[in-house]
Parts: C-alpha cells; sequence; structure tokens
C-alpha cells in the first residue's frame, strides 16, 4: 500500500510543485477609454500612458513578482457603449480601473463603478461635479475650475478683454463647469464673455457656423473647450473666418501632439494649457519622452504624460497594500505619489490638485510660455 | 490508501483489480503517448493552416487595394481634364469605399473635396483646410507614388480612418479616406475555420480591425509584441499567444505594399475543436477500453478462479468439522494440485483429531473439556473422570463445574482459570467433590488450546489424597532422622573441638617448655663461655667442657623434640635456597671429625661427580645427614663410617639425590629395622641405656626425607654394620643465578672494636641472665647498649631516639619481639634500621615469620659468639650476614 501511495502521490505532488513554480496570476487593470472614432485620439494617449507605465513596471518585476495585465474597454464617447464596456470591467474584476477619460463618461460609469466597489481612477477627468465626493473615484487632474481660473487670468494678462467661447457638449460635465468658472474668474478680472455657443462633437458639427456667430459679438480673442481634433478643425475655421483673433484652447485640446499635424498654419498662435512641463530637462521626464517615442513612433500628449503618473500611483498603492487593504484604502493611505514631474496628493476624498503650463504654437513648433 | 479499500478481498475482485489497472497503466501510457506525439503535431498543422489564413488575407486585401489604387490612378487621369469636385463626388458616390477624397495642392490646402452623403455638409468647411502638416501628405510627395497609412483620426472628418494618397499632376496629391470598416469587410468576407479570427495591425502596432471583435480595434497597439516584430522581421511566429487570458496558436503574413500585418489566431489547447475532439477521442477510446478489459479482467479472473472457490468452500465446510467426501477437481493443474493436498492435509488432521479423541477417552487421568470463553462450561469428559467423581456423562455435559457442585472451594476454580487466562496455562491443587460427596485432593493442570478462533481449556484432575498421605509420612519420617544426623554430628563436632584444643595445649605447653628449658640453656653456656674467656685452671677447665658438653646435649635434645612434634603438626616449611652438596657433605664431616678421631674411626666422604649448586633447604638435609652419621658414629667402635651420594634419577629441571652413611658398627636386628623411623624408637631398649639417644634422629630424618620428595631406608647385618639411607628430589638451579658470596671475616670482635665502637645499639631482652651476657659480649667487641625489658619499653625507646642496629629477642612479656618490630618499623625513623631477632629457632618457617614481621635477620639462642660478632659486623659494613 505504501509503494502505491509512493507511485501516485510523490509524481502527483511534484507536479503540483512545479505548477506553483510557474508563472503567477497577472494583477489585473482595467483601462476604460474612447477608442473608436470621436475622442479616440485622447483615448489612445491615455491608453499609450498607461501601457508604457505597465510595461515599465512589468520589466521591473510587476507588483511583488506578479505581472499586470492590461483590460481595455473601449466607451467609444457613447453611453450605450460605456454601459457596457463598464459591465464588462466589473465582471472581470481587476484591482481598479483607470478611467474613464472624459467627464461625460464618468458621470455614467462611475456611479456604476461605485456600486459594484470598483475602484477607478481618472488620469484627465476634472469637472467639478466630481470634486469632493466620498466615493470610490480618484482623479489625478486638476478640476475645471482652478484650470478656468487659471486660464482667464493669463488671457486677461494677455490683454483679451472681449472672450469669444465654443464649448463641446459632448463633455457636457467638463465643459459646462469649466466655461461658468471661466466666466466668473474672467468677469471678475473685469473682462466679459462676448458670447458662447455649444456644438456636440459627437454629431459631426460645422465649426464655421460656430465661428460667425462669436464673430458678431465682437469678441478680442477665441477660446475653444474642445478636444484636439476639434481645436484644429475650429482653428481652421477660426482663420478663414477671423484671420486675427487670437486663439486659446484648454488642457482638452493638449491631450494630443497631433494638434500641428491636424491644424498646420492654422493653429499657429494658439496658446493652450498643459499639464507638465515641456521644458524640465530632468531625467525621468526624459526618459518618459523618449520611451513613448520608441514604443508608439509619436510625441506623446498631455494625457499619456497624466496616464503615465496615474498607473505608476496605482502600482505604488498596490506594492504597498495590506492585505484586507480595500484599493481606495490604498490609495488613501500609502501617498503622496510621485509623478514624472509633480508629487501627486490627494485629499480624503481622492482629488488633487496640478500645476499647469501654457503653450503657443509657433511655426508649428510647441513653446512653452508660463 | 487502507481508508478507502477494505482490508479483506475476494481473489477475483483483487485479481481484476489488478489486471484492470494494469490495462488503466498500460492505456495511460499509450494514450500519453499517443497525445504526446499528435497534439504537437496537431498544434503544427493548426499554426500553418492559420498562417495560410493570414496569407491569403494579405493576398485579398492587397487585390482589393490594389483595384483601389488602380481606381484613384484612373481618377487623377480624368482630373488632368478638369472639374474635379464632380469626379471626386461620382468616386465617392455613397461612400462605401472612400468616405473622403481630397485634392491637395501644393501648399497644402484642400482644393477640391467630395464626402460620403452623412458628411456632406463638411464639404465647405474642408474646402481651404490646411493640411500642410499632415505626415502623409508629405510623405507622398516626396515618394512619389501611391501609399497607404496607418490608422489616424481625420483632421476633416473627426472619424478613424486609413487613408490612401497618390500624387497627382501639379504638385497636388490626391487624399482618399477609407472607414475601417471597409477593410473589416475585406478581411471579414473570408470564411476560415471555426474559431478562427484575423487581426490587421498597422505599421505602429495599432489594431486596425479585428475580425472576431468590432470594439476590440484601438484596445491594442502590438508594436512591442513579440507577434509583430516576428511578421516584421519575417521569423517565425511564436507559438501561442496570450490575450485577456486565452491562449491562440497564431500564424501571420505581411503585406509589403501597404505595411500591414495580418495574424490569423485560433483558440489554443483545449479550446481548439480539433485538440478537443481528439483529445476526447483518445481519452474515451481509453475509458472504453479500460471499462472493457476490467470487466473482461473481472469475468476473466472470476472463470480462472471457479475451481479455486470450490476448493475454498470444500475447505470451509471441512473447517467447519463437515467431513467432505471427495475434493473437486477441474482444468488447472496446480488447482487439482492443491485439492489434492488440502485433502490430505485435511483427512491427516481428521486422524490427529481422532487419536486425540481416543487418547482422551482412554486416558487413565481423569480429563474434562470445556469452553473458555463466557461460563466455561463443560464439553466433555473422559472415563476416568466419570469413574473418579462417579458422575454420568449426561448430569455434567453443558454445565459448569460449579453448577454441578464439583468444587469444594469455588475460588480455587477461579484462580486456575485466571492464571491460564494469563499464561496459557495453569496448575494448582484443589479439593474436588465426587458425585457422593466424597473430598478428593486433586492435582489440577488446566492447558488453554484455541481452535477456529474459539479458546478451549483442557483440565487434567488427578486425585492425589493417597499420595499426600504417602508423602506426609515420609516427611515426618525424614524430619526424625534429620534429627539424629544432627546430634551425631553435634558430638562428633564436640569431640573434634576437644581434640584440637588438647593439641593447642600440647603446642602452647612444648613452646613454653621449650622457652622455660632454654632460658637457663643459654644462660649456662653463655657464662661457660665468658669463664673460659677470663682463663681457667687446667681442672676446672675440663670441668668446664663437661658442664659445656652437658649443656649442648640438653639442647640438642630439646630442639629435637620441639622439632619433631612442628613437623608432626605440619608445620614444616623448607627453604628454597642455592646450596653445594658437596660442602653439606663436609660440614658434616668437620662437625663429626673430632668425635670420629676420639674412637679412633675412619671418617670418609666418597662422593660422585654432583652439580656445584642446587636448590634446597641445606639446614634440613644437613640435620638429616647429621642424624646419620651421628648415629653411625655412636654405634661403631672399630673401623669406618663412609659418607657417600649417589645420582638416582636426574632430569634439565631436578635431581634425585641418594644419601648414604655406611659404617661397620653393632649392626641392627631384621625385626628391629622396621620401627627404627618412628618417633622415640630405637633397635633395643637396652641401646638407650648403653648409647643414650632420644630415639627423635632417626625419625626427623625420614620427615625431612618425606618432605622433600624421597623416602629412607636401611639395610644392616647385625655385628656387620648398618647402611642407612635417604632421597631427595632437589631443583637444579637456574644459572643464572649468582653464588651466594661466603663469609671470610678474621676476627670480627677485633673489626668491631676499631671502626664501630661509637654505633648505638638497643638491646631488648626480658631475661636478666640474659641481658647480661650479650651486654657483656657486646662489650667484649668494644660496644655498648641501651637496655629495654620488654616490647613496651623498646618501642618507647626506638621513639625516643634512633639505633644503629636493635637486638630483639623473641619471647618477651608485654609485647613480643615480632609486634615490637612491627611497631618500631611504623616509626619513620626506624624503616631501615637493622633489627636482628634472638631466637632459639633457625629454621626456615621461624625466619619467615621474623622477616615477616620487618626483621633483618636472626641469630639462634644459646647465642654463638663467634656467630654475633660476625652478623654485627655484616650488618654495620653493609654485608650480607654470615649464614
Amino acid at each position: 500500500m505504501n509503494a502505491w501511495i509512493r507511485c501516485v502521490c510523490l509524481p502527483a505532488l511534484a507536479f503540483l510543485a512545479l505548477a506553483g513554480c510557474g508563472p503567477q496570476e497577472p494583477i489585473r487593470i482595467g483601462l476604460m477609454a474612447g477608442l473608436s472614432d470621436k475622442g479616440s485620439d485622447f483615448g489612445e494617449s491615455v491608453r499609450n500612458g498607461v501601457i508604457l507605465a505597465i510595461e515599465h513596471q512589468n520589466q521591473a518585476g510587476g507588483i511583488h513578482g506578479r505581472p499586470i495585465e492590461l483590460i481595455v474597454r473601449d466607451d467609444g464617447q457613447d453611453p450605450d457603449l460605456a454601459i457596457r464596456a463598464a459591465r464588462e470591467l466589473i465582471a472581470l474584476k481587476p484591482e481598479i480601473v483607470i478611467g474613464p477619460v472624459t467627464s461625460a463618461m464618468a458621470k455614467i460609469v462611475i456611479p456604476m463603478m461605485n456600486e459594484a466597489g470598483l475602484t477607478a481612477i481618472s488620469p484627465t477627468v476634472a469637472s467639478t461635479d466630481f470634486k469632493g465626493l466620498d466615493d470610490a473615484f480618484f482623479r489625478v487632474n486638476r478640476t475645471t475650475a482652478e484650470a478656468a481660473e487659471h486660464h482667464a487670468g493669463v488671457l486677461y494678462q494677455r490683454g483679451a478683454r472681449r472672450v469669444g467661447l465654443v464649448y463641446d457638449i459632448a463633455n457636457r460635465p467638463y465643459s459646462e463647469t469649466w466655461l461658468k468658472a471661466f466666466t466668473q474668474r474672467f468677469e471678475a478680472l473685469g473682462g466679459t464673455v462676448s458670447g458662447s455657443v455649444s456644438f456636440d462633437s459627437i454629431g459631426a458639427p460645422t465649426y464655421a457656423d460656430l465661428i460667425q456667430k462669436l464673430q458678431r459679438q465682437h469678441p478680442d480673442a477665441l477660446l475653444f473647450i474642445a478636444s484636439t481634433l476639434d481645436t484644429a478643425r475650429l482653428c481652421q475655421q477660426a482663420r478663414r473666418i477671423a484671420p486675427n483673433l487670437p486663439l486659446s484652447s484648454t488642457e482638452w485640446a493638449a491631450s494630443g501632439e497631433l494638434l500641428a499635424e491636424m491644424g498646420g498654419s492654422a493653429v499657429d498662435g494658439l496658446l493652450i494649457a498643459h499639464a507638465y512641463n515641456r521644458d524640465d530637462p530632468n531625467l525621468p521626464y526624459q526618459n518618459f519622452k523618449h520611451a513613448f517615442k520608441a514604443r508608439f513612433q509619436r510625441e506623446f500628449g498631455s494625457f499619456s504624460l497624466l496616464a503615465y503618473d496615474t498607473a505608476n500611483v496605482v502600482f505604488t498603492a498596490l506594492k504597498k497594500r495590506q492585505p484586507g487593504e480595500s484599493m481606495k484604502q490604498a490609495l488613501l493611505r500609502h501617498g503622496p505619489y510621485q509623478g514624472l514631474q509633480q508629487e501627486i496628493r490627494f485629499d480624503d476624498f481622492g482629488d488633487t490638485t496640478r500645476q499647469v503650463f501654457f503653450t503657443e504654437i509657433r511655426n508649428g513648433q510647441p513653446v512653452q510660455v508660463q | 490508501m487502507k481508508r478507502f479499500l477494505p482490508s479483506e478481498l475476494r481473489l477475483p475482485t483483487y485479481l481484476g483489480l489488478l489486471l484492470g489497472l494494469t490495462s488503466l497503466l498500460t492505456f495511460a501510457v499509450l494514450t500519453t503517448i499517443f497525445l504526446l506525439t499528435r497534439i504537437p503535431q496537431l498544434e503544427n498543422e493548426i499554426r500553418i493552416r492559420a498562417e495560410g489564413d493570414a496569407r491569403e488575407q494579405v493576398l485579398r486585401i492587397e487585390l482589393q487595394l490594389g483595384a483601389v489604387q488602380d481606381q484613384l490612378a484612373l481618377l487623377s487621369e480624368a482630373l488632368a481634364r478638369g472639374a474635379p469636385d464632380a469626379l471626386l463626388r461620382r468616386v465617392v458616390g455613397e461612400g462605401q469605399t472612400f468616405r473622403a477624397l481630397y485634392l491637395v495642392n501644393g501648399r497644402g490646402l484642400v482644393t477640391a473635396a467630395a464626402l460620403a452623403p452623412q458628411y456632406a455638409h463638411l464639404e465647405t468647411e474642408a474646402l481651404g483646410s490646411d493640411l500642410s502638416a499632415a505626415p502623409i501628405l508629405t510623405e507622398a510627395r516626396r515618394q512619389r507614388r501611391a501609399l497607404w497609412t496607418d490608422k489616424y483620426l481625420s483632421a476633416l472628418t473627426g472619424i478613424v480612418t486609413v487613408g490612401v494618397t497618390l500624387p497627382v499632376g501639379n504638385d497636388q496629391v490626391l487624399l482618399g479616406e477609407m472607414p475601417l470598416s471597409y477593410l473589416l469587410n475585406i478581411v471579414k468576407q473570408t470564411r476560415g475555420e471555426s474559431g478562427r479570427a484575423i487581426w490587421v495591425v498597422d505599421q505602429r502596432g495599432e489594431l486596425l480591425a479585428d475580425t472576431e471583435s468590432e470594439t476590440r480595434a484601438g484596445s491594442q497597439n502590438l508594436y512591442s509584441s513579440p507577434l509583430l516584430k516576428a511578421i516584421l522581421a519575417d521569423q517565425p511566429l511564436p507559438h501561442q499567444f496570450s490575450l485577456d487570458g486565452h491562449d491562440y496558436y497564431v500564424g501571420g503574413a505581411r503585406s509589403k505594399t501597404i505595411g500591414w500585418s495580418f495574424i490569423a489566431r485560433t483558440p489554443a489547447g483545449l479550446e481548439h475543436p480539433e485538440i478537443r475532439t481528439t483529445i476526447l477521442i483518445v481519452c474515451g477510446g481509453f475509458l472504453a477500453s479500460l471499462l472493457i478489459g476490467t470487466s473482461l479482467a473481472l469475468s476473466g479472473a472470476g472463470r480462472l478462479l471457479r475451481p479455486l472457490s470450490g476448493i475454498v468452500q470444500q475447505a470451509h465446510q471441512t473447517a467447519q468439522g463437515k467431513l467432505a467426501p471427495a475434493w473437486p477437481r477441474g482444468r488447472i493443474a496446480e488447482f487439482n494440485r492443491l485439492s489434492q493436498d488440502i485433502g490430505a492435509m485435511a483427512s491427516a488432521i481428521l486422524a490427529r483429531e481422532q487419536k486425540a479423541l481416543a487418547v482422551f477417552n482412554t486416558s487413565p487421568v481423569p480429563m474434562q473439556f470445556s469452553r473458555f470463553d463466557g461460563d466455561c462450561a463443560i464439553l466433555d469428559i473422559n472415563e476416568a473422570w466419570v469413574r473418579q467423581f462417579e458422575r454420568p456423562k449426561p448430569a455434567v455435559l453443558g454445565r459448569t463445574g460449579l453448577q454441578i457442585g464439583l468444587w469444594q472451594n469455588p475460588p480455587d476454580r477461579n484462580a486456575l482459570i485466571a492464571a491460564a487466562q494469563r499464561h496459557g496455562h495453569a496448575a494448582g491443587e484443589a479439593t474436588l467433590l465426587t458425585a457422593s460427596g466424597t473430598a478428593l485432593l486433586c492435582k489440577i493442570s488446566v492447558q488453554v488450546m484455541e481452535t477456529h478462533g474459539e479458546r478451549f481449556l483442557i483440565w487434567a484432575e488427578e486425585d492425589i489424597t493417597d499420595l499426600r498421605r504417602y508423602e506426609n509420612s515420609l516427611h515426618e519420617l525424614n524430619a526424625t532422622l534429620e534429627a539424629r544426623v544432627q546430634e551425631r554430628t553435634a558430638a562428633l563436632t564436640e569431640a573434634k573441638e576437644a581434640a584440637e584444643a588438647a593439641s593447642r595445649a600440647k603446642s602452647a605447653f612444648l613452646a613454653n617448655m621449650s622457652h622455660e628449658i632454654r632460658t637457663p640453656l643459654n644462660a649456662i653456656s653463655g657464662m661457660a663461655h665468658l669463664m673460659r674467656r677470663n682463663g681457667l685452671p687446667a681442672e676446672q677447665e675440663t670441668r668446664l667442657s663437661k658442664l659445656e658438653t652437658a649443656s649442648t646435649h640438653l639442647q640438642e635434645i630439646i630442639n629435637m623434640v620441639l622439632d619433631l612434634s612442628k613437623i608432626d603438626a605440619g608445620k614444616l616449611v623448607l627453604e628454597h635456597a642455592p646450596f653445594q652438596p658437596a660442602a653439606l657433605f663436609e660440614n658434616v664431616r668437620s662437625m663429626l671429625q673430632e668425635r670420629a678421631q676420639a674412637k679412633h674411626l675412619a671418617l670418609t666422604v666418597d662422593l660422585p661427580a654432583l652439580p656445584e649448586t642446587l636448590l634446597g633447604d641445606a639446614t634440613r638435609l644437613q640435620q638429616a645427614l647429621l642424624n646419620y652419621a651421628a648415629n653411625a658414629i655412636k654405634f661403631t667402635e672399630r673401623g669406618e663410617v663412609a659418607l657417600s651420594a649417589r645420582i638416582e634419577d636426574e632430569t634439565a629441571q631436578d635431581i634425585s639425590l641418594r644419601f648414604i652413611v655406611r659404617d661397620t658398627g653393632i649392626g641392627i636386628a631384621p625385626e628391629a629395622q622396621a620401627r627404627l623411623f618412628s618417633a622415640f624408637e630405637q633397635a633395643d631398649n637396652s641401646i638407650t641405656r648403653k648409647y643414650g639417644g632420644t630415639g627423635l634422629g632417626l625419625a626427623i630424618t625420614a620427615k625431612i626425607a618425606e618432605a622433600m620428595g624421597g623416602s629412607v631406608g636401611v639395610s644392616s647385618i647385625q655385628g656387620e654394620g648398618s647402611t642407612f639411607w635417604f632421597t631427595v628430589r632437589l631443583t637444579r638451579p637456574d644459572q643464572t643465578q649468582a653464588h651466594p658470596p661466603r663469609p671470610n671475616e678474621r676476627d670480627p670482635e677485633e673489626r668491631l672494636r676499631k671502626h664501630y665502637a661509637e654505633r648505638r645499639i638497643l638491646l631488648v631482652e626480658d631475661e636478666p641472665i640474659n641481658r647480661e651476657i650479650a651486654l657483656m659480649l657486646l662489650a667484649d667487641a668494644g660496644l655498648s647498649a641501651d637496655v629495654a625489658e620488654n616490647g613496651l619499653e623498646a618501642v618507647a625507646a626506638a621513639e625516643a631516639r634512633t639505633y644503629d642496629l636493635i637486638l630483639m629477642d623473641m619471647q618477651m612479656p608485654e609485647l613480643d619481639g615480632l609486634a615490637a618490630t612491627q611497631r618500631i618499623r611504623m616509626l619513620p625513623a626506624h624503616r631501615q634500621t637493622p633489627v636482628i631477632a634472638l631466637t632459639a629457632n633457625a629454621f626456615a618457617e621461624d625466619r619467615t615469620r621474623c622477616r615477616d614481621a620487618g626483621m633483618t635477620d636472626f641469630i639462634a639462642k644459646p647465642v654463638d659468639p663467634e656467630l654475633f660478632y660476625h652478623l654485627i659486623l655484616a650488618t654495620f659494613s653493609g654485608r650480607p650476614p654470615v649464614a
């Protein structure tokens, strides 16, 4: 009988031991972004930042030896697709979801994830709608209010007194809070919002009409609250209809670096805000910049860097997480986190702030001005 | 394992299981080998098919895109003839191939545009748009050929698209934008095997299309994936690829014209239907064969072992005591042999059982057979038992000994059963009752017997009532016999003790008498010596000589009496020292020369070649020879006395010597010869009167010869003479032993006076006259001495100071010489001080006692002044004393 036990059990044990030595179960991280058609430019920006961070982390041994696996779901910037994507992600039970990218999508999926107890962290979502909520949603970007007030100051400083605004209601929670904060601050400074027009980027709008509408109120500057693509297209029309007006766009437009490619000479002189210091000579930033180019054959955008920072925040929290600690608790407890250029420090509601820089495009090249 | 299987299995089941297990292992090995070879082959086939699929896709898409390119080429030719807007619009049509077509001028501005109907309202906006920075246009101008782009987001329509550019005349570029769905449709048109999906990947690694999921496009960037790297480098693809937790077999191909890669994938492992089916078939086949194999094995084993079952059944019946008429036979030789052997064994067992039963029934010893477990009911009894206890079988069987009133004292029975329980057997005695109530003392032995897992007791109950009675009377007889023996023994012991006491008294008397006589003798001879030294008139000189002779004679008599008594008491101790036998004869001759001359007798010594040295007691030998020689001179009036020796027998170790003394004396009558050697006997009482003598000399010689391993004898003719002889066996000395130096001192007295006058001497002597003599002798040699009168005083004197010599008397009141010497030896100052004993006897046994007590030497009393001085001188000069 003993011989039997040896014959049968020893190989079985050996097999189990070998199986135990095999690769460890990966840590799954979800990613939700718009990756098809509209919004796929900044969605891809975020995705690439996360991919790069994960590849770097996995090369460095993953999380306590476990590799990180990314599960990507496309929200298509469409409520129905977003709900489907969120359900799929919830079902797959990742440790955390990075995303969504836009406030509009966040409005739809964050309540679902909260309900499912799935923590989410967005690199980009900025709407004040999410500020100060005790939920399982973290944001690595500053709020629209901060951004808009900052922007108002910069424009006023550059001599603008009557600003005409175009904003994209496809991302309403973002653009409207941005618009509101801007208007308040700009008027407080002594300027006026000559007029504001909205468009829905989902519905293939005509941009010339928007510019023409604003032109009637005689603004001395135009400000776009729109994505890179829409900003490029608005610039194309603005340059035709009102060639001499100074143009400006929010940090949304800095999501990718394709603005110049898309806008050509039309974007010359455009002032945009972005979330990093492009003149930073330090190694982490420079390494990131070169790694990104090598990996994706293009320059990184603001959102890529935010996404890279965000992913690294997640990795740090995962590494430091104690047994029994939820992801939310870990994120709150183990901060502050070191980003490529800035320290990220969450308040009790998972909100943070960020230093922002301004760039003007001159002869097709971005030049940091402030 | 023991928990899962019962401890006992039927043989067919066991054999079936074994065979089943064997087939399981065989099939498992075969299946594993098959799968291990077949599955990789299958995987390879799948991968080759996948690669074929990918290549087919490349071909298809190249054909399709070639057609698109041709269309654009035609368009470019037409554009040269004008009306570009209309031309573009016609080509775009419903937007199925192209979503938009633009004509871009040399400055990068859109000069003509046509969009699919759903985007038609953007046409005016598109016109004049600046695309100068778009890399696709600069690249198209540079390469001057049709180029396909990677996926990009159209700046004009805002949708993800794939572009194709074609340089046309006037530095213009025709840009066509195609929806990704168009490409997907091309890929989807081919139906590969089920589960197969295809990825289309652009040069940046972006996923353009996935035939499996429309939403998956955009979720991946495979630029860094080994898969894409292998395709781009035209190398073999990795065997498997993991995506979203699933493994895939992959095959890839790349279109060189458009730069895209096509990767066909099918689920890997069990998720692949072909592999799943293969494994299912093989495993199903395996299970089926196992099932069939096992059931065949089970039924085969059952069939094979049927004869064995018959044997087993038969054996079981036999075991239960049923007689089996015949043992089964079948077709298997081994089973037949087994059956035959078991049958023979069963018969043998049966025969033995019958024999045992016969022994039981006919045994003269009353026996019963009872159950052991439970109530120990009696199962059988033999005839002897029935007779002894007068109880018929029917009254006993099935009942217990207690129930039938067999036991006078039931605890006896319980004790026996308990002992049998412990040791397997028991024995004892108990009183059992017959049916009529007669009590029988029985010797009972109980043996436990185990058969068929049941235990029984065999009792033998032998009546020993009469036997015990005889034994008892025998015991009584023995007891009185013993008392008588004891009585007699006591009487004997008493007699023996009385005899021993008498002997002790005799010894004490002899010792005392010797002492008492010797002390005055010592005084007499000592005084005579001193008197002669001072010079005397001739008459007194003669008288003094007579006095000395008388005294010497008395001393000889006493010594001989004493000596004989000691020899009789078995106290003769022989020395074993080297001596020269020739010298011994010379000594005797010189000692007797004077007497012989006085009687005008010739005293001759005639010796053969004797060994120069032998080992033995020279003193005793000399005594023996002297006795013979002295007697010969005494009883010879004329003629001669001849001393001679003869070697009787010799070996390397020892030698047997015959000492012979022949005389020409009066001779001895034959009837007297036999008594000669007994103590106190002389040949004739008249002889005593005529010649004197104690009659002890010959007896002593006989004893000495006997003690030395020899004998004595005499041959004599009356009136002619006698020949006395004795033989002794003497050891040859070790050749290396040195000869003892012979003393050769001249005038020791003078030397003492000259050299040792200052030496301190302690004289220990209780008898005043002897003390005086000793002190005088010492004074003559110029020596003085302290005096102690007994042992205690001697010890005290020794404690007080040191001495160069202590002269110690042996027999003293308070503390004798031996004890005093022992105490003195304990004193640190006197460990080495010479102590010389003044003793009456000089035999070996006396010397031994002196040496044991720690004495250095001894001198016999009465003291011979010459010897005395020699000894003291030897002691002082550190040389061995004179013998």
